[in-house]
């Protein structure tokens, strides 16, 4: 599923490793969503929802799949 | 990096202690077995004793993936699954090398096959998702 989460990252200048860390996942897991080789689950995309307070909507798109 | 590799230390610690028990009992039991006379009950009684560690070790492995994030449960079951079905072929292969009288395996070789597999497979998952 495509994702805005690498420049949403970026922007906010967050490395990897400093978003698993609010998230609770491993760097391995932000690295497999931004690069659009794994989907998270429903209960994670809230969680990187809420804590770039947007909708999921806004930081996924199921339109565009790989 | 650092930080996914503390998460593992961590979380399969208890798995590794339980299963380098097991062995230890594994070996214990087979030296017991070759050089000491033992009465039919204790040898029975020997030969179930790796069930416990090896129970445990079961117990803390599974508690251990559960504390995993949802990639490394998924990279996890995923390997499993396909540890499962080419250890069931390449049980149905020994079965047939035997029976063309070209090898006879020993039950060590099924789970050395697995543990071989499983490596393998999880490597390559893991790498799928790099």
């Amino acid at each position: 599923m495509k994702n805005h989460l690498r420049e949403l990252r970026a922007e906010r200048g967050w490395s990897q490793a400093d978003l698993a860390e609010k998230l609770d996942v491993s760097r391995q897991t932000v690295n497999a969503i931004e690069t659009e080789k794994y989907d998270p689950s429903l209960p994670l995309a809230f969680k990187i929802a809420e804590i770039f307070n947007m909708k999921i909507e806004d930081i996924f798109n199921p339109n565009h799949r790989k | 990096m650092k930080q996914t590799m503390k998460r593992y230390v961590i979380v399969f610690r208890p798995a590794f202690v339980w299963g380098i028990i097991g062995l230890a009992v594994v070996f214990a039991s087979s030296w017991f077995f070759q050089y000491a006379v033992l009465s039919p009950t204790l040898r029975i009684l020997l030969a179930l004793l790796p069930l416990i560690p090896g129970g445990l070790f079961l117990f803390s492995l599974v508690k251990g993936i559960r504390g995993l994030d949802e990639l490394q449960q998924r990279i996890y079951t995923e390997t499993a699954t396909l540890t499962f079905i080419v250890t069931i072929l390449m049980t149905f292969l020994f079965g047939s090398l035997q029976r063309a009288g070209l090898y006879s395996a020993k039950w060590d070789d099924i789970g050395n096959t697995m543990m071989f597999v499983w490596v393998c497979i999880y490597l390559l998952n893991d790498w799928r998702y790099r």
